[in-house]
């Protein structure tokens, strides 16, 4: 079973959910996909496993071989390599390690070398569960080579938790794509809303079955978010109500299982998510 | 000789921009006809690299000095490597009074990141 945990909008809760979650299973597997600012691994107790290092390739140039006939220049989207009269310009961070401009160099001048792009490090809980978190480099342009590799390490077997990144864009598509259920997690705002209609969309065009989680919920607003999920036809799985206490737990790195509410919910939660990805 | 200019607008009497590489206009000064133009700078929808797309834009038309408020380390190297020389200013004077700076020599000539971008 592939879970993901999605949101549109940043802070609503997709981590609050996601490590709680994590907690309150006998058996699953959580994956930070989160790359620019992963955070699980601060409410998760565990030993480190495994640590590697993931690596894209970007163009070195021999200076003897060009002919600054300027082809890769014209051929690179992203203003990786520019040809001046002076000298072959590489921006190294910007590069997509597309494989372009080597094979349209008529003289064989550009060669490729290896560099970091980021990390993916594993820990093992005291009961055996298992916490997978990638994190970027700072300054690399695109975490998704990091987030395909955390994603390499969901058991088939198991209950796979994607945290995914906030928003709707490559990297959270590269999160979400291919899961089977997916949880949006929002706040009764306008902003929240919003942001969520968006991810609809995204889950539309993945075809990916999905509900609603409304975190910090309050009995004055629900209805902005109650509203748009009667509208579009998308199950409320249940809502986490707004309290000072939990924020300052989770400051603290704290899980809510202790909180009888807090648990209730997350009970009441499971057993609709059981309905739904068996109906 | 061309000088160029980032620009709020597309003549002489334009606004000058903070931005060098997300500009709307480049206006350009030709001191061979003694005539403004400008281009529209492609660089304003770039996802990355925008300074060095502004830059490979101002090489192609022959342009060999630019006077701008802030240049990245990005658009610094570029033009380095494409023997344009870059200068900065204060403030946001309109495109023509940064020209009376130049000639002036009231402008500054740069070396290094004035501020950096990602």
């Amino acid at each position: 079973m592939k879970l993901a945990i999605l949101s549109g909008k940043g802070g609503t809760g997709k981590t609050m959910l996601s490590v709680n979650l994590f907690s309150y299973k006998n058996h699953a597997v959580l994956l930070d996909c989160d790359v620019e600012e992963p955070n699980d691994h601060l409410f998760i107790e565990g030993r480190l496993f495994h640590k590697e290092l993931v690596t894209k390739q970007y163009p070195v140039v021999t200076e003897t071989r060009c002919i600054h006939c300027e082809r890769c220049g014209d051929f690179c989207q992203f203003n990786a390599i520019v040809p001046t009269k002076k000298r072959i310009l590489v921006y190294e961070e910007l590069c997509h390690d597309c494989g372009g401009c080597k094979l349209v160099c008529p003289t064989n001048a550009i060669r490729y070398e290896n560099k970091a792009v980021g990390t993916i490090t594993s820990i093992m809980t005291p009961t055996n569960k298992q916490l997978i978190y990638g994190t970027l480099e700072i300054g690399e342009i695109s975490g998704v080579s990091i987030i395909e590799h955390v994603k390499k390490q969901i058991q088939p077997d198991q209950y796979n938790i994607i945290d995914c990144p906030p928003g709707t864009s490559c990297s959270t598509v590269e999160a979400v794509q291919g899961a089977d259920y997916a949880i949006i997690v929002t706040e009764p705002t306008v902003f929240g809303k919003s942001d969520m209609a968006m991810v609809v969309e995204l889950l539309d065009k993945l075809h990916i079955p999905r509900g609603i989680i409304i975190n910090k919920a309050d009995l004055l607003y629900d209805h902005i978010i109650e509203e748009y999920a009667k509208d579009n036809n998308i199950s409320i799985l249940g809502k986490i109500p707004f309290e000072k206490t939990y924020a300052k737990e989770l400051a603290n790195g704290n899980t809510l299982l202790h909180n009888k509410e807090f648990l209730n919910a997350i009970q009441h939660i499971t057993t609709q998510l059981d309905g739904e990805y068996n109906a | 000789m061309k000088i160029a200019i980032p620009a709020q607008g597309d003549n002489q009497y334009a606004k000058t921009s903070a931005r060098f590489a997300r500009c709307s206009h480049f206006v350009i000064y030709d001191s061979t006809s003694l005539t403004f133009y400008a281009i529209e700078n492609s660089a304003i929808k770039a996802q990355s690299g925008a300074g060095i797309e502004a830059v490979k834009q101002l090489a192609s038309e022959d342009v060999t000095v630019v006077i701008a408020p802030h240049l990245g380390p990005k658009a610094l190297d570029a033009l380095d490597a494409l023997s344009i020389k870059p200068y900065q200013y204060d403030g946001q004077p309109l495109v023509r009074e940064v020209l009376y700076k130049y000639f002036e020599k009231d402008v500054k000539e740069l070396h290094y990141a004035t501020q950096t971008h990602v």
